[in-house]
């Protein structure tokens, strides 16, 4: 038997993948949420964001040995990797150092933002941000403090966050 | 820091996937116990498994699985998206209208081992390729029928399905 072969370039690949993790994510999120309502869901996914993101950190910093992060040179490009691999194509974003503390990831485009308007829940979503940032952080052995001001309900899929680093 | 190759950024991305997967099973255990958690990981699985197979199906062209070389075709795509080396599972057609499935060792399997509550899990892994299936829209049937955890009971896990393909 000859079946088509079928290969597919590895950058098709490897947004397939982002997305189906996401969607897969999505489906925990969405069943919990039919059976137990939608704070437990809210309540069990930031427990899980905060789980997840610095497992995915570590594994980062191990699988490119990319080393001590010393300063905020260093703290950027990790950044540009992370976001590189972790966040899926439609998420829109600009990173900024803007002294040798502070490093801010402006988002033009959320990807989450857009996911939770289309379910039409953002006036209840709670943004999982800065709870995934400062679980990156933390992997990274750095010692600092993230802020987001806005939420879900007022963001309107944009936001500045803001990491202040002490070195 | 060194970077990374195509292979190893898909094992990444699916490593971290399953830990994230790993990550919702375990919260919601915590909360809610085996029983309820079995069905919201198999719930979701399933559901994931449906689009997944349909956004696999737009990616490589292949619009309605009609013959056995379309299925054939897609599960070869499939299998080349969604495994990495860690899950020691492979496929294989051993007659028309046959697929098996065996799991070497089964990283669900070790997870729940891990936190105690293989006893009483019920296999997720597969309703993920029975949502493929339902994504098909194609019957079959499946054998042996399995309620728990085979890798448990049996020290080996495997499925064989079987369809009816006309061609």
């Amino acid at each position: 038997m000859s079946s088509k072969q079928i290969k597919l370039a590895p950058k098709q690949k490897e947004k397939l993948l982002r997305n189906i993790w996401l969607l897969h994510d999505g489906r925990w999120f969405l069943k919990l949420a039919e059976q137990f309502g939608f704070d437990t869901a809210t309540k069990l996914n930031l427990a899980v964001v905060k789980s997840i993101a610095r497992t995915e950190m570590k594994q980062l910093l191990a699988e490119t040995d990319f080393g001590d992060i010393r300063n905020i040179k260093d703290l950027q490009e990790l950044m540009e990797i992370a976001a590189l691999i972790y966040f899926p194509e439609e998420h829109k974003y600009e990173f900024k150092v803007v002294d040798n503390n502070t490093f801010i990831g402006h988002v033009l485009e959320c990807y989450v933002h857009k996911m939770v308007s289309k379910a039409g829940t953002t006036a209840i979503h709670q943004c999982a941000a800065k709870l995934r940032f400062d679980a990156w952080c933390r992997a990274m052995g750095l010692d600092g403090e993230i802020t987001n001001e806005r939420e879900t309900s007022n963001c309107n899929g944009t936001c500045e966050i803001i990491f202040k680093i002490k070195w | 820091m060194r970077t990374l190759k195509k292979n190893e950024l898909k094992e990444i991305l699916i490593k971290n996937w399953m830990t994230h997967e790993a990550m919702w099973f375990y919260h919601c255990l915590q909360e809610f116990g085996i029983e309820k958690t079995n069905r919201i990981n198999k719930a979701a699985a399933r559901a994931m498994g449906t689009i997944e197979i349909r956004r696999i199906q737009k990616a490589v062209d292949i619009e309605k699985v009609e013959t056995f070389e379309d299925f054939k075709s897609l599960i070869e795509a499939a299998w080349d998206i969604a495994k990495a080396d860690f899950m020691k599972a492979s496929f294989s057609l051993p007659a028309k209208n046959v697929l098996r499935g065996d799991f070497e060792r089964c990283f669900g399997y070790e997870g729940v081992k891990r936190i105690g509550a293989i006893e009483e899990y019920q296999c997720g892994i597969f309703e993920r390729i029975y949502g493929w299936f339902d994504g098909m829209g194609i019957k079959y049937s499946v054998s042996p029928q399995v309620e728990g955890c085979m890798m448990h009971t049996d020290g080996k896990c495997f499925r064989e399905f079987t369809f009816n393909f006309d061609k």
